[in-house]
């Protein structure tokens, strides 16, 4: 009976993920911010566009950020409500918000003091880059009980340390870090969205009770 | 050990049914869910998934709000804290009695 309830618990969980919608836009996401880091790396270092465009970047990701939710909404909206259902999840509390923040806060720091301690670190930022986001891939694992998340995290580690040993350089390793995974997103997101797709046909109109 | 099993009969049928369960359980995992996702991941049919939404309003343990999505209506469910409570309650209890029935069986 206990296995019973966490089944459903637990399938409810991973509902979100179940369209590989949120992974399509992610990679989108990645894509743009490899573009962005092939913009830098190609542009002279001291031009005025280099300087607005590294000005820029917590704009520019924090809107990404943004804009990903709400494309993710309204994809789901259109494709996968009307198929299988709509689901509201709770709002994170205040303490694992305070536990989010503090993480990112430490994570933050230990790279600034990495690269403040040894400024040839820099040229491990694609692995640093790759540690981050394949931890990030790792808890939605271990919390959703996804096994592709686990890959996706490995994928990351490895694209990461990988850039990082052939030397191509922070700025050009991280451009090529984030067009790889933006791939790979886009390849598990389209494969997970073709299997939903396939178990669950478009719906014909009617109401949703009798 | 007497008391343990007694103590099963005291626990709360309304959840204990395990249509209801299942909803219950579905809904405590998120903030609210539609009729056609409980229907989906429940496997009840439109009429029996009603019945026992009813029932669980009439016990103050869901709410239930009417919408439409287009000219779609939507039937959205929501858990509420006396139904988490409940819910909670409930866990605890079976999880008590599962616990002491291994360890007489050990």
């Amino acid at each position: 009976m206990k296995d019973n309830i966490n089944y459903h618990v637990q399938k409810t969980r991973q509902y979100w993920h179940i369209d590989g919608l949120a992974e399509l836009v992610a990679g989108g996401i990645f894509l743009f911010l490899g573009a962005y880091f092939f913009a830098l790396s190609a542009l002279p270092p001291n031009s005025l566009l280099n300087t607005l465009l590294q000005a820029g970047f917590a704009l520019i990701f924090i809107g990404s950020l943004l804009l990903g939710k709400r494309l993710v909404t309204a994809f789901k909206a259109r494709l996968t409500f009307p198929r299988t259902g709509f689901v509201a999840y709770r709002p994170p509390t205040n303490r694992s918000r305070w536990i989010s923040a503090g993480l990112a806060f430490i994570m933050a720091a230990l790279v600034v003091a990495l690269i403040a301690r040894s400024p040839a670190s820099f040229a491990w930022l694609p692995a640093i880059t790759g540690l981050i986001v394949g931890g990030a891939w790792l808890i939605f694992a271990s919390r959703l009980g996804l096994p592709r998340f686990f890959l996706l995290a490995i994928v990351s580690l490895a694209f990461g340390i990988g850039l990082s040993l052939t030397g191509l350089g922070d700025i050009l390793g991280l451009a090529i870090y984030y067009a790889l995974m933006g791939l790979t997103l886009l390849l598990s997101g389209g494969l997970t969205l073709r299997s939903y797709l396939k178990q669950a046909p478009a719906p014909r109109e009617e109401p949703d009770e009798s | 050990m007497s008391h343990d099993i007694q103590s099963l009969a005291g626990v709360n049928r309304l959840v204990h049914e395990p249509a209801r369960l299942m909803i219950i359980a579905i809904l405590s995992a998120v903030e609210s869910a539609d009729f056609l996702y409980l229907q989906r991941e429940t496997g009840l049919s439109r009429g029996n998934l009603s019945a026992h939404l009813s029932k669980l309003e009439e016990a103050g343990y869901l709410r239930i709000v009417k919408t439409y999505r287009g000219k779609i209506p939507l039937t959205v469910c929501q858990l509420t804290e006396t139904g988490r409570n409940a819910f909670e309650d409930y866990r605890r209890q079976i999880k008590r009695f599962v616990e002491n029935t291994f360890e007489m069986g050990e």
